[in-house]
This record gives structure tokens, sequence and C-alpha cells, in this order.
């Protein structure tokens, strides 16, 4: 799991600057996909939906799923700010959590009423821009169909495969694009100086 | 950055003194939190008026720092503590509205 504690490649994902590079990583890495599946769809099949359009479909699915796959439930990115220590961004590949570390990840589920006001209000966002796409989707499809009749059934999947993935990834990629830089834990010496 | 006097009311509309309360009582932004059981970053919104508190927050605030809400809420801009205890302007003020007389 990547929570804002984390870091990337040394920088730290508290800042909105490298929030914003791994959005724009994760949306980049799909577009050679994409750009496969509509190579294959229009210049290569030409008769059925390509084998490897679908598996790259399925790999790209899994991609969302494990990095911006949901704001809480799914998906390893968690925008907000945790109270973990900090971890690098690999480590849940290779190590296999200490079982003190689940108490730590529960608290870091845990969001507090901004944090799920700002989830609630974009997931509205989200799905007012999805909606839209929605439409120029099945403009699109339409449009094909008028084209050219057998292009319907094999554009279907790459549309759907589209849906899902704004569906599944845009509400994540809003908050990580929007969050303002976490600031660093503000006077821990006035605490100090109270002591003493 | 440090917000004591809190100049616009941010995005929320409101204006409030928890800076001013948190630097008096000389607590850091992450040990309020934790009291109120809320990210430390969220006291960094409602300190810059970016984010309008639940009744629930506000009052727990309240309870917190032994005051009434409106105390450390508001909608109109706060006076400094120190003169709504005293009833006192500011000199500079004081000594402006003079020259303007």
């Amino acid at each position: 799991m990547i929570s804002a504690d984390s870091t990337l490649f040394g920088h730290s994902l508290a800042r909105r600057r490298t929030r914003r590079w791994l959005v724009v990583a994760f949306w980049g890495g799909l577009v050679p996909v994409l750009g496969m599946g509509f190579h294959e769809l229009f210049f290569i099949a030409r008769g059925s939906f390509g084998l490897n359009t679908l598996n790259f479909a399925l790999l790209a699915i899994f991609w969302i799923t494990i990095l911006l796959g949901g704001v809480r439930a799914g998906g390893w990115v968690k925008p907000f700010r945790s109270q973990t220590k900090v971890r690098n961004i690999l480590q849940p590949l290779f190590a296999k959590p200490k079982p003190t570390q689940s108490e730590l990840i529960a608290q870091e589920l845990a969001m507090d009423e901004r944090e799920s006001f700002q989830r609630d209000h974009i997931h509205f966002v989200a799905y007012s821009i999805a909606r839209t796409i929605t439409l120029f989707l099945f403009a699109f499809y339409c449009i094909l169909g008028f084209w050219k009749q057998e292009l319907l059934r094999q554009t279907g999947p790459l549309l759907f495969f589209l849906l899902t993935l704004t569906l599944w990834s845009l509400p994540q990629t809003l908050i990580l694009w929007t969050e303002p830089d976490l600031e660093p834990e503000a006077e821990p010496e006035i605490a100090k100086e109270k002591q003493t | 950055m440090n917000i004591i006097h809190q100049k616009s009311p941010g995005e929320s509309g409101l204006y409030n003194r928890i800076a001013v309360l948190r630097a008096e009582r000389g607590i850091s932004r992450q040990q309020l939190a934790d009291a109120m059981d809320v990210n430390y970053q969220t006291i960094g919104f409602l300190e810059r008026g970016d984010y309008s508190p639940s009744l629930k927050l506000a009052l727990s605030l309240a309870e917190y720092f032994g005051l009434p809400v409106e105390a450390i809420f508001s909608k109109q801009p706060l006076p400094p503590l120190s003169q709504q205890v005293y009833g006192k302007q500011p000199i500079q003020a004081s000594a402006q509205e003079e020259t303007m007389s």
C-alpha cells in the first residue's frame, strides 16, 4: 500500500508534484496499451477482436486495480496523509507486512471528516466527467456503426475497457492531482519549549 | 507557514482562532489533531479557513479549548483576543482614527 507518507524514487508523495508525476506515469503507461488496441482493431485484425488486445486490456485492468483503483477499499495509493512512518514505495511488493503493521494499515485507511468529504466530493466530480465520457464513447460507437457495421463488434471491448478505466481510476486521479502539498508537522518545538 | 492572524476566511467562509489558541497553549498541530481524532493536515485546513468543520468537530474544539464555539469560529473577522478581553483599540488604529477626525 502506498500512502502519502511513502516515497517514490526518493521523492515524498506528500508533495503534490510527486503525486502528479505518479498520475502522469499511470495514464501515460496506458497510452501504449490503448494505441496497440486501436492499431490492432483498425489495421491488423480487421476481422476479429485480437487476443493480444484482450490480454493487454486485462493487464491494464490489473494495473488499474492495484495502483489507482479506488480511494479507499481498492488500489494501493492512498492519497491522504497518514501517521505511519515513512516507507519505500516498493516495500509492499517484497516484504510481508509485520503483524504490528496491520494496526498501522487500519489506521491508515481511516479517514477523518475532511478527507471523507473530499473523497465524496471528488467522486461527484468524477461522476460528472465520466458521464460526459460515456456519452462521447457511445457517440463514437454509433458513428463507427454508421461507418462500418462490423467495427461495432470489434470496438465494443475497447470502449468498454476505456469506460472501466475511467470509472475505476478517475476519482483517485483527481484526488492525487488536486490535494495540496501536505505540510510538514508544524511547530514541534512549541511543545518542547513548554515542557522545559 | 504560521497562521496566527487569519486575514481571509478561506474557502469555508469562516474565520477562526484555532492557530492563536493553539499557540497560546503551546501545542502542535499533531497534538491537537490527536486530541480531536483527526488528521493533522485537517487542522491546517481548519486554521487557514479552507475547511468548514462539522458541528461535532467544532464542539469538540470548543470543549478542548474550554471556550464557547463563537469564541473560536465566526462569520465576521475576529478581533485580537486581547482587544476583545480588555476592550481597547490597538494604538495604531486609535491614532489613525484621531488623525482622520
